[in-house]
């Protein structure tokens, strides 16, 4: 647990801060994500990379939630995923930590403002298609494009393309 | 749901920024629809890094401390109450074989020859489930927390040849709805909630998985 900690500790807790904005909850979310890690490790192959994707998914869906609750909103629905596949991709695998997270930064930061926003606004604020367009006072179509075009770019860019 | 409407929700969905209907109508859609599994692996190719964008944060200094010694009473097994424990074996209780058979599940029982499930209660208030999957052909681990609303299920099932898959599912009062598709190494992670469903259960399907089950369950697990 504590070489899991050491090896993830920062970018999990990097990453709930960032949705939370509260260092105390943050810190509350991570070890709760870590706990539950845990308990269902021996069921998840640590060289692969699976326990990072699904440590940070727990992280990220836990804080999203406390989010929500904390700003009145219904909990979320979540897509389904595979820590596994995501892990055959990790891309730990093929550079380190801090060549990817500037690759990722580069890539959201090169998008669109608009684009960059909404995919930020769904990510780390918890918000839904229908809240964006709210927000944003744009038409849901809007939102769902620019979602779409978003990732879309970020995969060009991430991809070499 | 339709594929034009999926492919215009397939972003949003990939970032979990779907109302829970539109999840449920998607999710049903892509079970059964190939047209999007280009598109939405790349997605998910991408969903998974942006906490990268975040980076890293140093905890406050006493975190660590606090997090080893809640692993140590974690550890230490049950502190305040006791686990309840509820184990079955090896039969298939009633209503559950009734509810297979009235899902067309009927065959699942032939496979089972071992079931074990057991409940537990996580520490704190947190609710993790842990059932324990056995059958004629293999085995599985599913592990779920009620509070996230997401399960890792484990297989030891035997490799497939080429053109088949195992998929895993939840088996509601409306039917089977898929979890997903079985990795090549046997796992199978899901976010989806349980709270209405019945049992668990694995199939063997073509590849690229089947909106309904179109095998009998290799294994199965009742929920409730």
């Amino acid at each position: 647990m504590a070489a899991l900690y050491d090896a993830h500790g920062r970018l999990a807790f990097g990453l709930a801060y960032r949705v939370i904005g509260d260092s105390g909850e943050a810190e509350d979310i991570v070890q709760e994500s870590f706990l539950m890690l845990w308990r269902q490790s021996g069921r998840l192959d640590a060289r692969r990379g699976s326990v990072r994707s699904l440590l940070l998914t727990i992280v990220h869906r836990r804080a999203i939630d406390a989010l929500r609750r904390r700003s009145g909103r219904s909990e979320q629905a979540v897509a389904s995923f595979d820590p596994i596949a995501g892990a055959s991709q990790d891309p730990l695998e093929f550079a380190s930590r801090a060549e990817e997270r500037e690759r990722v930064r580069r890539a959201l930061s090169e998008l669109p403002l608009d684009q960059r926003q909404a995919i930020e606004l769904t990510y780390f604020g918890g918000l839904t298609i229908a809240e964006l367009a709210a927000q944003q006072e744009i038409p849901l179509g809007t939102a769902k494009s620019r979602l779409r075009l978003g990732l879309g770019r970020m995969r060009k860019s991430l991809s070499g393309e | 749901m339709d594929c034009d409407q999926v492919t215009e929700l397939l972003a949003a969905y990939a970032l979990s920024a779907l109302g829970a209907e539109e999840t449920e109508a998607a999710r049903r859609h892509l079970a059964g629809c190939r047209n999007h599994d280009a598109e939405l692996g790349a997605y998910r190719e991408i969903v998974p890094r942006l906490p990268l964008s975040a980076g890293d944060m140093e905890p406050p200094s006493d975190a660590r401390a606090r997090l080893l010694a809640a692993f140590d009473v974690e550890a230490g097994g049950p502190v305040a109450e006791p686990v309840p424990v509820r184990t079955r074996r090896p039969a298939l209780p009633q209503p559950l074989f009734a509810y297979l058979a009235a899902a067309a599940l009927l065959l699942a029982v032939i496979g089972l020859s071992v079931w074990n499930l057991t409940l537990q209660l996580g520490g704190g208030s947190e609710q993790i489930l842990s059932v324990t999957l056995d059958g004629a052909a293999g085995a599985g681990d599913l592990v779920y927390s009620r509070d996230d609303k997401i399960g890792v299920l484990t297989l030891d099932l035997p490799p497939l040849p080429a053109g088949r898959v195992y998929q895993a599912w939840r088996i509601e009062a409306a039917g089977p709805v898929s979890l997903g598709l079985v990795s090549g190494g046997g796992v199978v992670g899901f976010q989806a909630d349980l709270s209405q469903s019945n049992a668990v259960a694995v199939s063997e399907e073509p590849a690229g998985g089947s909106v309904q089950p179109t095998t009998s369950p290799l294994l199965v697990a009742e929920l409730r």
